[in-house]
């Protein structure tokens, strides 16, 4: 497969404005380097990769300091600016990717959580960085790859380990267990109502539940054939939207391992659509 | 073999083979480590264990969540697309009520030291990973800085409170108790 260059910006560009976008909700919910400013409390867990971040200072030297936190967030928007608009200017990509693997860190060490909506964004701009075409495309094809591996080693989890697989209550059960809050805050509301019917109806949750479990198990037919690319693309955005509706949790900014499902081909026609600054305008 | 090297040329691997040996060499390496994790229970970022949900959940009547409250308001729930500060919100606040509940000692602290002292060669790279006194003590004042800045309104208080309700059979749910687990002046 080979990927012309008008093809390349609109892939690129299609990444990174997802990423802006995921970028700017965090900046209004004030989840970004200047949002969480001076933290006291980190934990690092036992993640030799976190531990080697909190050792060197580099974290600290970003987030307890007003003026290195606002300029790391002006780094990381601007950066991104930038690449959208110039997505040939490599370093622009670098700086971008680097800023966002250490948002990541910074998200990871503060919210002392296994949330991992954020790890999409942290390793999806590395194949940008890579100016070969043939070598390009390769390493998007290891996004691919990467997208349905995870997805597979989920369910696999559930199957082997967790075995969340083998409890039919389980729909119900998260159910019950993510939205009790918002049932108790919200008893009136519509979307109380509705939770209320499904619960009535938990043969619904539970069904959901199991398909949203079969759906990550099926992701394993991308390492086989990218022949039905097009129909596991839906696969994730069915299982995150459910989770956002259902578990009242996102994890959107994780669907932009996604875009990776989508075939070359379609981008090429999209890409002959439009008329683009060509490499040597940009 | 022919055979085996012939689909081996064809795979993904294989072309990534005949172009790149580095790039072969960096995906090779980053399949296995995340695959390894996975096996190995480890998380060892960039390789991440993808276990969410793994657990069954239990169709339980019963109920408990955690609530911050503040100046005797309630921060909402239901706005899932703000998940990435609802958990730093709740989590920050649950870890320092953790500390405060176990006599001002931080358990992460302890079962470092365990880990550490059967790897003791990693020592030099977790004696800062620990919290100090001194930054549990500054917790109060950090929390109420962000709270205020999420709120948009002075803080007060702050009360950590764990609710435990019920679901009657039609599907409401009740109030069963509500303990505070640590409140911030």
């Amino acid at each position: 497969m080979i990927i012309n260059i008008k093809s390349r910006i609109l892939l690129t560009r299609l990444v990174i404005i997802y990423i802006l976008f995921c970028l700017l909700l965090r900046l209004v919910s004030h989840v970004t380097a200047t949002g969480i400013l001076q933290p006291v409390i980190s934990y690092s867990g036992y993640d030799i990769g976190l531990w080697l971040f909190k050792s060197s200072g580099i974290i600290d030297f970003i987030i307890q300091y007003k003026t290195s936190a606002i300029a790391f967030d002006c780094v990381l928007f601007f950066s991104g600016l930038a690449a959208f608009c110039f997505p040939f200017k490599r370093w622009l990509i670098i700086v971008f990717a680097l800023c966002l693997y250490l948002l990541g860190i910074i998200y990871k060490m503060y919210s002392i959580s296994n949330h991992l909506s954020l790890a999409g964004c942290m390793l999806v701009m590395l194949p940008f960085t890579i100016r070969n075409e043939a070598r390009f495309i390769l390493a998007w094809e290891g996004v691919r790859y990467f997208t349905c591996l995870i997805y597979f080693i989920s369910f696999c989890w559930k199957a082997f380990h967790g075995k969340a697989i083998f409890y039919f209550q389980n729909g119900i059960g998260a159910v019950k267990l993510s939205l009790a809050e918002y049932i108790h805050t919200y008893p009136g509301s519509y979307f109380t109502q509705f939770i209320q019917w499904l619960m009535e109806h938990s043969w619904i949750l539970n069904a959901g539940s199991l398909g949203l479990f079969f759906l990550e198990g099926a992701m394993v037919i991308g390492f086989i054939t990218k022949k039905y690319d097009h129909v596991l693309f839906w696969f994730p955005v069915i299982i995150h939207l459910a989770t956002y509706i259902f578990i009242d949790i996102s994890y959107l900014e994780l669907l932009v391992l996604d875009i990776s499902l989508i075939p070359i081909s379609y981008f090429k026609r999209r890409a002959a659509a439009y008329t683009f600054a060509g490499p040597s305008d940009i | 073999m022919i055979r085996i090297k012939q689909v081996f040329a064809k795979s993904f691997a294989g072309r990534l083979f005949q172009k790149s040996k580095i790039l072969f060499v960096v995906i090779t390496f980053f399949f296995a480590g995340t695959i390894l994790s996975n096996v190995l229970l480890i998380p060892t970022t960039p390789f991440f264990v993808w276990d969410m949900f793994s657990s069954p959940v239990r169709n339980n009547d019963t109920i408990s969540f955690y609530q911050v409250q503040y100046n005797d308001q309630v921060l909402p729930p239901g706005q899932a697309w703000k998940s990435a500060q609802s958990i730093i919100l709740n989590n920050q606040l649950k870890y320092y009520s953790e500390y405060k509940q176990n006599d001002n000692q931080e358990f992460y602290a302890r079962s470092l030291d365990d880990w550490t002292s059967r790897h003791f060669s990693l020592k030099w790279l977790t004696h800062v990973l620990p919290n100090s006194t001194q930054q549990f003590k500054a917790f109060p004042g950090w929390y109420k800085k962000y709270l205020s800045a999420v709120t948009g309104k002075k803080i007060y208080t702050v009360s950590f409170v764990k609710k435990t309700v019920s679901y009657s059979p039609d599907h409401s749910v009740h109030e069963i108790s509500a303990d505070t687990l640590v409140t911030i002046q």
